[in-house]
C-alpha cells in the first residue's frame, strides 16, 4: 500500500517539477533578431521588429530556389515602448521573444532627442539582453535599415553585428558597443558616450526585395559609417573616418588597423599594418589645473611600399617609423580637437581626473564639459615601432622604376 | 532535540551555504558603492565576533540548546519568554528569506507564475527536509556545496575570459567615505548575513567534536565573507557603480553580460541555480531551528508533528509581510536590522553571556572554596 502511495506521489511530483506554468511553446514565440526604434506620427514611438523566419533559414540548399526571405518585418506604434511592443500582437501571430535580439537600432531623430526611454526598458526587462549591440541609423530611420535584405548573412541583424565587430578590430573606425556597455556612460559627467552608425545607400525600395540579394552587387548596401558623439543621452554630432579612428586609438579599442604614411612628396607611400596597439591615459592636477597625457604603444610592419627607400637598412626604417609616429599623433590630436570643439569628453579624461584628485573633480564636474574640457591641455605621446617588412626587404621594383 | 550527529565538514559546509545563501544574489550592502567588497569583509569580521559571543555561552552549558540554557541563566519564566521570542524571530526571518527567493524567481524567470506557487513549492521541499532531520539536510549540503562551487568557479572563469572586468570601476578605493562604509557595515552587512549565524547556536549540540566549533565557525564565516566580497567586487567591476546600485539582482546582471564568441551566453541558469541552492539552505536551516526550538521549549517528544503547521505559518507569513517587493526589501534593509536584528543577534546574547559569566565565576569560586575546605 505504501509503495503504491509513494508511486502516486512520485508521479504527481514529476508533473509539478516539470515547471510547465510558464511554458512557451517554440511554435508560439516569434524570435526577434533586431529591434528598431523611430518616431512615428506626433512623436509616438514606432518600433520595427525583425523576426527570424526559421523555416526559410534551414534547408535552403536542398529545396530548389528560395522559399522567401529569412526575416519578416512587422511594425507597431505606441506612446511608450512597452505599448508599442505589445501592440505588435495585433500584427504578429506569435508572442514576441526578445532573448535573442542581437541588435538595437535607433533612428537618428530619436537618438538626437535622447536615449533614456529606450535604455530603461532594455535593462529593466529580464527578457532583453544587455549584450545586444546598439547602433544608430545614420541619416535614415531604423525601419529602412532593418527592412533591407543582406546577401552574405541571411539575417541582416547578424550582418550589422558582425560588421561592427570586425571593422572595430580590423579597421578601427567603428565601435562595437553593447547596451550594457553604453548604460554607465550615458549620464556620466566624466565620460560621454559614443555609438556607431549604420547607413543605407542606393535604392532603398529595392533593398527590401529579393532583388537585393540576388544581384551580385547589392542594390542597397548597408555600411557601418562613423561614430555618433553623445552628450548626456543625446546624439550631437558624427565623427567620421580618421577622426573616428583617433577616438578609438585613445579608447584602446583598436586591435589592428592600417596606417598610410607620406614619404617626401609622395602621398600615402607606405602602408603599415598595426598589429598591436595599447593606449594609456594618465592625469594629474597641478595648481588647480588638470593635465592629461595620452600614451600610445603600437607595433606593426610595412605591408606595402610604393616608393623607393632602402628598407634593408635599419636607420631608414627608423625614419619611416618616426613618420608613422607623427601620423598617429596627428590623427589623435585631430580627434581630441574635434571632441573639444563639440564640448563632449568622449575619452573619459574627466574620469581619470576624478580618480587622481577627487576634491578638484567635485569642484569642476558640473562645468567640465562646457568650460574645462574644451581648453584642456592634452599631451600625446606615441611610441610606435615598425618591426618588420614581411617577405621583401628593399622595394626593388621601384628601384628599377626610378631608373627609367 | 533529535538524536543526530554532524561531522565537522558538514557543519562547515552548512555555514558556508547558509551565509552565501540569498546574500549572493541580492544587492548586499550596495550603498557603499565601489567599496561594497570592503564593507562585506568588515561585516564578516564583526560576524565572527558575534559568533564567539554565542559560542562562549555554549561552552558554559555544553550540549544544551539556547532555549534550555536561557532558562538556567535568567530563570525559568524569563528564559521561557526569551525562547518563545526566538521562535517567532526565526519563523519571521524564514518567511522573509522565502519571500526574497520567491520575488526573485517571479521577477527573473517565472513572470507569469503567482508568487504563492513558487513559495509553496519551496516550503513543501523544506517541510520534507526538516521532517527527515538535520542529518539529511547536512548530507544534502555536502552535495550541493560541491555543485555550488563548481558553478561559481566556472562562472568566474567565464567572466574573466569574456574580458568584462573593468578595474577602473572599483576606483577610488576606500577614500573619503569611511562614514558610508561604516554605516553600511553597522546597519546592513554585519547583521545580514553574518549576524544570522545566531541560528547555528541551535545546531552546536549536534557537532560530534564540539571543540572544533569555535574554529570551524570562524573560518566558515570568514571564507563566506571573502566569497561574497569577491562577488561584490566583480559585480561592481562589470556593471559600474550606478548600475550596481540600482539593479535588483547584481549577480544576474553580471551573468547576463557574459558573451564568449556569440556562443556561450545567456547563462541565467547559473544565477537561478545559485539562488536556488542558497535560498533552500537558508530557509531550511531557519525552519529547522524554529521547529527544534519549539520542540525543546514545550518539551514535545517529536519534532515531526509540528513541521506541517510551521510550514503553513511560514508560507502564510511570506505572502503577507509586504504588499510589494519594494516594501519588503525596504523593511529588510531599514526596519529589521536596527529594531529586530540588533536585539536578537547581539543584544540578548551579550546580556546572557555577561550573566552566565558572573554566575559561573561564582560557582567556580564556591567549588574551589569547598575543595580547599575539604
Amino acid at each position: 500500500m505504501t509503495k503504491r502511495l509513494n508511486l502516486f506521489a512520485f508521479i504527481c511530483i514529476t508533473i509539478l517539477l516539470a515547471g510547465c506554468w510558464n511554458h512557451r511553446e517554440l511554435t508560439d514565440i516569434g524570435i526577434i533578431a533586431a529591434v528598431g526604434i523611430d518616431y512615428g506620427q506626433d512623436k509616438r514611438y514606432n518600433m520595427t521588429f525583425q523576426f527570424v523566419n526559421p523555416k526559410n533559414i534551414a534547408g535552403n540548399q536542398q529545396t530548389s530556389g528560395l522559399s522567401g526571405p529569412a526575416i519578416t518585418i512587422y511594425e507597431s506604434e505606441g506612446d511608450n515602448l512597452l505599448e508599442a511592443a505589445r501592440a505588435a500582437s495585433q500584427h504578429v501571430s506569435r508572442q514576441l521573444y526578445f532573448a535573442h535580439t542581437n541588435v538595437l537600432m535607433i533612428g537618428e531623430e530619436v537618438a538626437r532627442d535622447g536615449l533614456t526611454d529606450i535604455l530603461d526598458i532594455s535593462i529593466r526587462n529580464p527578457d532583453f539582453r544587455p549584450t545586444a549591440t546598439i547602433v544608430i541609423a545614420k541619416d535614415s530611420t531604423a525601419e529602412q535599415i532593418l527592412k533591407t535584405l543582406t546577401p552574405l548573412d541571411q539575417i541582416p541583424a547578424n550582418k550589422i553585428d558582425k560588421t561592427l565587430q570586425f571593422s572595430e578590430s580590423r579597421w578601427g573606425e567603428d565601435i562595437h558597443l553593447t547596451v550594457g556597455e553604453l548604460v554607465p556612460t550615458i549620464y556620466s559627467k566624466s565620460k560621454q558616450a559614443v555609438v556607431s552608425g549604420f547607413v543605407l545607400k542606393g535604392d532603398k525600395e529595392k533593398g527590401k526585395q529579393d532583388a537585393n540579394i540576388q544581384s551580385s552587387r547589392p542594390l542597397a548596401p548597408l555600411n557601418a559609417d562613423g561614430i555618433g558623439i553623445f552628450k548626456g543621452d543625446k546624439l550631437i554630432t558624427w565623427a567620421e573616418g580618421k577622426t573616428a579612428r583617433g577616438i578609438n586609438w585613445i579608447l584602446n579599442n583598436i586591435q589592428s588597423t592600417v596606417m598610410a604614411v607620406d614619404w617626401k612628396d609622395k602621398k600615402d607611400a607606405f602602408g603599415i599594418t598595426i598589429n598591436l596597439s595599447k593606449s594609456k591615459v594618465s592625469a594629474n592636477v597641478k595648481n588647480n589645473k588638470p593635465h592629461i597625457t595620452v600614451h600610445i604603444d603600437a607595433e606593426g610592419g610595412i605591408t606595402e611600399a610604393d616608393t623607393f627607400l632602402d628598407l634593408s637598412k635599419a636607420e631608414e626604417l627608423i625614419k619611416v617609423q618616426n613618420a608613422l609616429r607623427k601620423e598617429i599623433k596627428r590623427e589623435i590630436e585631430n580627434s581630441i580637437q574635434f571632441a573639444q570643439k563639440h564640448k563632449a569628453d568622449v575619452f573619459g579624461f574627466g574620469e581619470k581626473i576624478s580618480h587622481v584628485d577627487e576634491d578638484y573633480w567635485k569642484k569642476v564636474e558640473d562645468v567640465w564639459n562646457e568650460e574645462i574640457f574644451p581648453n584642456l591641455e592634452v599631451k600625446v605621446e606615441v611610441n610606435a615601432f615598425i618591426r618588420r617588412t614581411y617577405l621583401i626587404s628593399k622595394p626593388f621594383l621601384y628601384e628599377h622604376k626610378g631608373n627609367d | 532535540m533529535e538524536n543526530a550527529k554532524l561531522s565537522s565538514y558538514q557543519f562547515f559546509v552548512m555555514i558556508l551555504l547558509f551565509e552565501m545563501g540569498t546574500s549572493l544574489v541580492i544587492s548586499l550592502g550596495s550603498n557603499a558603492k565601489q567599496n561594497t567588497w570592503f564593507s562585506i569583509l568588515l561585516g564578516s569580521l564583526i560576524g565572527i565576533l558575534f559568533y564567539h559571543v554565542n559560542y562562549k555561552i555554549y561552552t558554559y552549558y555544553p550540549n544544551e540548546l539556547p532555549s534550555s540554557y536561557s532558562k538556567k541563566i535568567v530563570g525559568k519564566f524569563l528564559g521561557s519568554i526569551l525562547g518563545y521570542f526566538y521562535i517567532i524571530y526565526f519563523t519571521y526571518i524564514c518567511a522573509r528569506v522565502t519571500r526574497d527567493f520567491g520575488e526573485l524567481l517571479v521577477a527573473v524567470a517565472y513572470t507569469q507564475t503567482p508568487l504563492f506557487i513558487v513559495n509553496a513549492i519551496m516550503i513543501i521541499l523544506c517541510v520534507f527536509a526538516v521532517k527527515k532531520g538535520i542529518e539529511v539536510i547536512a548530507r544534502t549540503a555536502e552535495i550541493n556545496f560541491a555543485l555550488m562551487y563548481l558553478f561559481a568557479i566556472t562562472g568566474l572563469i567565464l567572466i574573466l575570459v569574456s574580458g568584462l572586468i573593468e578595474l577602473e570601476n572599483l576606483k577610488p578605493v576606500l577614500r573619503n567615505n569611511w562614514g558610508t562604509i561604516l554605516r553600511v557595515v553597522i546597519l546592513e552587512t554585519a547583521f545580514v548575513p553574518f549576524g544570522e549565524m545566531i541560528a547555528f547556536t541551535y545546531l552546536f549540540p549536534y557537532l560530534n567534536y564540539s571543540k572544533n566549533g569555535r574554529f570551524l565557525g570562524s573560518f566558515a564565516i570568514l571564507l563566506s565573507g571573502i566569497n561574497l566580497s569577491i562577488t561584490a567586487a566583480i559585480n561592481v567591476a562589470v556593471l559600474s557603480v550606478p548600475l550596481f546600485e540600482n539593479t535588483q539582482f547584481p549577480l544576474l546582471s553580471t551573468i547576463q553580460y557574459i558573451s564568449i564568441g556569440n556562443f556561450i551566453e545567456r547563462l541565467d541558469i547559473f544565477f537561478i541555480f545559485a539562488a536556488f541552492i542558497g535560498a533552500f539552505f537558508k530557509i531550511v536551516i531557519f525552519f529547522y531551528v524554529a521547529v527544534i526550538a519549539t520542540t525543546d521549549l514545550f518539551h514535545l517528544k517529536d519534532h515531526k508533528k509540528i513541521v506541517y503547521p510551521f510550514g503553513l505559518i511560514v508560507l502564510f507569513l511570506s505572502q503577507t509581510i509586504a504588499s510589494n517587493y519594494q516594501e519588503h526589501i525596504n523593511e529588510g534593509l531599514k526596519f529589521v536590522p536596527p529594531h529586530i536584528h540588533i536585539p536578537f543577534q547581539i543584544g540578548i546574547p551579550v546580556i546572557l553571556l555577561v550573566i552566565a559569566f558572573l554566575k559561573n565565576r561564582k560557582k567556580e569560586k564556591n567549588m574551589s572554596k569547598t575543595m580547599k575546605e575539604g
